[in-house]
């Protein structure tokens, strides 16, 4: 016979994940091996295919041997029972049947009875004569007799983030028939027939009706009213609003209080119960809330507010895959730095301008504006600019953020991770001899293993964030791809945050001295062609939850992240004279 | 009297006719919703151990299973209607499955014991395609069963059968708990391997 070759096994690791994947079974599992675990299977798709295997035998033989007992039960059962078993299904029938077969065989029927507990489950509180649950992706009413293959109402233009509560996610471009849609996370874009377009804010839910109306159960909802569209309505429990072209939000809560506010045009809101339905039709104009409450009392006006629509984005885990994609698609691959405009009266070796978080006595004209896709681009964007003297490099930005400044991650314990709450990060090359693009790597095992110019000391990545509780500008500074001698709060840096005054988004505004660059004996001056980027990262309310982040200033013919590689830095130009010419600073082109 | 077919739309199979319902005609609805049940039974019987499988290993422990199995159990009878004949179960299921997942791991948040996102959609991914052969594994197994000593097949049943603890298990034969756990991880791993050598040899015959 022949002997097999002594190979050696090309998943070492595989008896160590037997031994794991025993712990789990047994429910025993330590939360280190619970990691060690997630690590292996996580790291190897071989491994991972016999994690499935093995757990899929392990309920096998939980399936086959669980059922003995009712096996023995079912053998008291009389026969004429056992007949037609699903068919029998009534409220009235709970008993999990067995017929006493081989364990493989009475797992198969031990199956079926499961399935039948649960009809028998159901069937108690859900008979037959109707009020049949229908799914939750389209629990409404099924389409009307004489709608039957008529055209859909509404169609999903566009997705971002989106999270169906239901059996199929909802693709865009999908066609909704009549019904109740609900949306868990993200923000969705419904077209109605009529040519009117519901902005839907997770959570929400929302009902089609029709093609010139919709539901809005609970939950938030922007609607823009084309002149085609006039007339079209939206629903709440307590009002109708009729969009008389425009664009409007409502809010309604849990109990269906209602909330709306005129963007645009005018609408005219009716209640539908009580003295709200008595007070008559309310006509409202731009600028104009409303309240309807489910106490029936008169409406209520309101002051407007800027925060109550604003489309943030979906918590990140929704996005499952895409959750480190940048909510962006980056627009420049150059980065203009100009000469800093010197103040009258400014002291020497102070910085040119005042860090105030004014930027009118800055030189503009380098700035870059990056705004996130659409629908957050009009509330998560950053324009970035930065200036340069003998002394100081200067980083200005104007960032809108609809939870500014609310960083609570403190720069004396967690400053490694200041840019989860909300930041600004640069990275800068302050040494051009290195030149552009950066041939810099993260240190991780690779084909170069690790380089001087891996962890050189001119590759200075800056994090920039507001710490709320104390009201303090942090900077975190830190040098090479290896992220080596980190440090919070340098003397001599001087930064500021002024948040906007509808409380949308924040100024930005630093000086750092070359020191802190490692180029204070040869700072950046005119002429010098570096590398640099941008990332500007945004947090829940709290200020402690990362959501999401943009990525721009970037070298589009690199791959990888930012953060590991520095040759996705974008080229980076001194300009030797300011009041750079419009144009200058121009995005990509497509 | 006419009986009305309801259609319903689904944006990725456009539009389909359902069972023959006359609002007026309660014998025929009747009819309508039994047969309803018996092919939502057939299939379920049918995929359950499959659907289980998917659940448990996305899932960090067996409790957070169980719970998810049962709220997709009913999930699964609630939206049999959109079930398309002619489709695979199986794959719906495990899709409706993987929400059922995914809302249960937002309900509860992230704690260290529970499996990174990444992790799950790795690995539910990876269940999706093994599923395909959960079917000849458990015949597979069932055959192996039947090749177990039969010591070893008597332990192997005294650990699953009525949700004893091990530790019980071991008291009740005076053994001590810690050679049950090795008997018991030794006799699944032969049967891991003998279902894997007789899927392999099923594989090169086909």
């Amino acid at each position: 016979m022949n002997q097999r070759p002594n190979l050696p096994d090309p998943h070492p690791q595989r008896a160590e994940l037997y031994e794991l994947l025993e712990a789990f079974c047994r429910g025993d599992q330590s939360p280190e091996e619970h990691a060690r675990m997630e690590q292996l299977v996580a790291g190897d798709e071989v491994l991972r295919r016999e994690y499935v295997q093995y757990l899929h035998m392990h309920v096998c033989l939980r399936r086959a041997f669980e059922g003995a007992d009712e096996a023995e039960q079912f053998e008291r059962v009389p026969a004429e029972d056992r007949r037609n078993e699903a068919a029998a299904l009534t409220p009235a029938t709970v008993p999990l049947r067995m017929p006493a077969q081989s364990p493989w065989q009475r797992t198969g029927s031990m199956l079926a009875c499961a399935a039948a507990a649960v009809l028998v489950a159901l069937f108690v509180f859900n008979p037959f004569a109707g009020n049949k649950p229908a799914p939750l992706a389209n629990v409404g009413q099924p389409p009307k007799k004489d709608s039957v293959k008529a055209a859909p109402p509404a169609t999903l233009t566009r997705v971002l983030g989106c999270v169906w509560d239901g059996p199929n996610p909802l693709q865009r471009g999908a066609l909704l028939t009549a019904g109740r849609y609900m949306l868990s996370a993200g923000i969705a874009e419904i077209t109605f027939a009529s040519g009117a377009v519901v902005l839907a804010e997770a959570p929400v839910e929302l009902e089609v009706v029709d093609a010139a109306r919709g539901f809005v159960h609970s939950g938030r909802v922007v609607a823009r009213v084309p002149p085609r569209a006039i007339g079209f309505v939206i629903e709440t429990r307590q009002a109708n609003l009729v969009d008389l072209g425009t664009e409007f939000g409502v809010g309604v809560g849990n109990d269906g209080d209602t909330l709306v506010q005129v963007f645009d045009g005018l609408v005219v809101a009716e209640g539908k119960h009580g003295a709200a339905k008595e007070s008559g039709q309310h006509r409202l104009v731009a600028g104009e809330t409303l309240s309807f409450a489910t106490d029936q009392a008169k409406p209520r006006s309101l002051e407007s507010s800027p925060h109550r629509f604003v489309r943030r984005f979906p918590d990140p885990k929704q996005r499952g895959k895409d959750e480190l994609v940048p909510h962006n698609v980056a627009r420049f691959d150059t980065m203009h730095i100009v000469p800093a405009p010197r103040r009258d009266n400014a002291e020497p070796n102070t910085p040119a301008i005042k860090i105030d978080g004014d930027l009118s006595d800055w030189d503009l004209s380098g700035m870059f504006l990056s705004r996130c896709v659409e629908p957050y681009g009009e509330n998560y964007y950053a324009a970035g600019a930065m200036m340069y003297d003998e002394n100081y490099l200067y980083i200005a930005a104007h960032v809108g953020d609809p939870a500014p400044m609310a960083s609570v991650i403190d720069p004396e314990t967690d400053s490694e991770v200041g840019w989860k709450g909300g930041s600004i990060q640069v990275r800068i090359s302050t040494n051009p001899a290195l030149g552009w693009p950066l041939e810099s790597e993260c240190v991780y095992p690779g084909p170069h293993g690790r380089r001087p110019v891996d962890v050189h000391d001119q590759l200075v990545h800056l994090t920039m964030w507001h710490f709320a509780p104390k009201n303090q500008p942090c900077l975190n500074v830190a040098y090479g791809m290896n992220y080596h001698g980190k440090h919070t709060n340098p003397a001599g840096a001087i930064g500021t945050f002024r948040k906007d005054d509808d409380g949308l988004g924040y100024v930005m505004e630093y000086a750092i001295p070359w020191s802190e660059l490692n180029a204070k004996a040869r700072p950046l001056q005119a002429g010098d062609v570096t590398a640099s980027c941008w990332n500007v990262h945004w947090s829940d309310e709290g200020g402690r939850v990362w959501q999401g982040y943009l990525i721009d200033v970037i070298n589009p013919a690199a791959k990888g992240f930012t953060y590991q590689k520095a040759a996705t830095w974008a080229r980076t130009i001194l300009h030797r004279q300011g009041q750079l010419r419009p144009g200058t600073v121009k995005p990509i082109s497509p | 009297m006419s009986s009305t077919q309801l259609a319903r739309y689904e944006p990725s199979t456009g539009w389909t006719e359902r069972c023959g319902i006359d609002g007026d005609h309660e014998s025929e609805q009747a009819a309508c919703e039994k047969d309803r049940s018996l092919r939502f039974v057939r299939l379920f019987a049918r995929h359950e151990h499959q659907i289980y499988a998917y659940i448990v290993s996305v899932m960090s422990n067996w409790t957070d299973a169980d719970e998810v199995m049962q709220e997709t159990s009913v999930a699964l009878w609630e939206m049999f209607d959109d079930f398309q004949e002619g489709t695979s179960f199986r794959h719906w299921a495990c899709r409706i499955a993987y929400f059922r997942v995914l809302r249960f791991r937002q309900k509860r948040g992230r704690d260290r014991h529970e499996f990174d996102h990444q992790f799950v959609e790795a690995v539910a991914e990876a269940a999706i395609e093994e599923a395909d052969s959960f079917e000849s594994r458990r015949m597979a197994l069932a055959d192996c069963l039947t090749r177990l000593r039969r010591e070893d097949r008597e332990l192997l049943e005294s650990c699953y059968t009525g949700g004893d603890q091990i530790k019980h298990v071991a008291e009740r034969l005076d053994r001590p708990a810690k050679s049950v756990y090795k008997a018991l991880g030794r006799i699944r791993q032969a049967l891991f391997e003998c279902v894997r050598r007789k899927v392999a040899v099923e594989e090169r015959g086909r």
